[in-house]
């Protein structure tokens, strides 16, 4: 089987594996899900790059804030301790929008996945399969650059086109299949 | 004088001259409002990378969009004309509500991509001129600044006062190596 590296955004991700479980009425191991979905495409992974944002914390934290960095910080070790696996962090922005509502953004994580897509044949030089987890497709362009990308479509997962955040998007389709 | 290579968000500049214009945009030459900051900075630009997207077309463009259209392509062209890397992502159309937004894709990830090959690519150039406001480009930055001798300067704008229409994000002005602020006889001189 020819080596792999998978790239997701574990916001993306964590969406996508919520929306299998309720299906599915089973919960989703993490680590395993991603060598099954290299394993359905007779792949073999190499390493996995998880890319996250922790959690908003104000200067004095909430209790809130407190147990959702706790519980961050948590998966955050267990992902670290594994040579295998490699963590990269943006950071989270919140915004005071004009309705006085909040929004929190994540900040800097697609362009650490770009900034790593762009240099992982440095690192990798005999990798010839790279999967991307993501629906974005602010990452055409790399693609178009670099052309070695295996997308992997989540064919069961429900395009909602009311919610960007979780539906497919057809250019990222498009530049893949071309 | 040092030769720089500048990267400009197409949007951003745009704001801040609807900004400046009091709402309407000051007619000015991207050649020339380059050689302005650089003329202060006291460095010289080697080349002039802009972001941008097309404007939104449907299927059956109706005849405002064609006309928007046709403005873009002849703007292009004449940056094309000046020697302008002119770097396209596009625009996507989402209906939330019932109502149409308008959002640019793909457009920070090629001035990030770009940013990442500086150092192979041109070797020689060790200040690059970002023209942007935005913290997503921290991370480019962090790894250019870290890993080669190329120094970023922001060349931003921003309101000292609260609540002011624009700012600046604190990690964005920490990441650079130092930042210029955009004037107003930047666009019309």
């Amino acid at each position: 089987m020819e080596a792999c590296v998978v790239f997701t955004d574990r916001g993306f991700f964590k969406l996508v594996k919520k929306e299998f479980e309720i299906k599915e009425k089973k919960k989703k191991k993490f680590l395993q899900t991603f060598r099954n979905i290299c394993k359905n495409e007779k792949l073999n992974l190499k390493h996995l790059f998880v890319y996250d944002a922790p959690p908003f914390q104000s200067r004095i934290p909430t209790k809130l804030e407190n147990i959702l960095r706790k519980k961050y910080d948590n998966i955050k070790k267990m992902l670290d301790k594994r040579s295998w696996i490699t963590f990269r962090e943006g950071r989270c922005q919140k915004i005071f929008n004009e309705n006085n509502t909040i929004t929190f953004n994540q900040k800097g994580v697609n362009s650490l996945i770009v900034m790593d897509l762009m240099t992982i044949l440095v690192d990798y030089s005999d990798i010839k399969n790279i999967i991307l987890i993501a629906s974005d497709s602010d990452f055409v362009p790399v693609e178009d650059d670099r052309n070695f990308f295996k997308l992997i479509i989540l064919d069961n997962f429900e395009m909602s086109p009311s919610d960007p955040s979780g539906s497919l998007d057809d250019f990222l389709l498009e530049g893949i299949y071309g | 004088m040092d030769e720089v290579l500048i990267f400009i968000d197409a949007g951003f500049l745009s704001k801040v001259n609807n900004y400046f214009g009091k709402g309407k945009y000051i007619q000015f030459k991207i050649v020339n409002f380059v050689k302005n900051i650089c003329l202060r900075e006291k460095v010289r630009h080697s080349k002039i990378f802009f972001y941008t997207a097309p404007p939104f077309q449907s299927t059956n463009p109706g005849k405002i969009e064609i006309t928007k259209k046709k403005n873009y392509d002849s703007f292009k062209n004449a940056l094309v004309r000046d020697g302008v890397f002119f770097r396209e992502g596009r625009c996507q159309r989402l209906k939330v509500d019932g109502k149409f937004s308008y959002h640019q894709k793909g457009v920070d990830t090629l001035l990030t991509m770009d940013l990442v090959k500086v150092p192979m690519k041109y070797s020689s150039i060790k200040k690059v001129f970002l023209i942007a406001s935005d913290s997503d480009f921290v991370p480019i930055i962090n790894d250019l600044q870290n890993e080669s001798d190329v120094r970023v300067t922001l060349c931003t704008f921003f309101e000292k006062k609260r609540d002011g229409f624009f700012s600046t994000s604190n990690e964005l002005m920490k990441a650079v190596s130092n930042y210029v602020l955009i004037r107003e006889e930047d666009f019309r001189k």
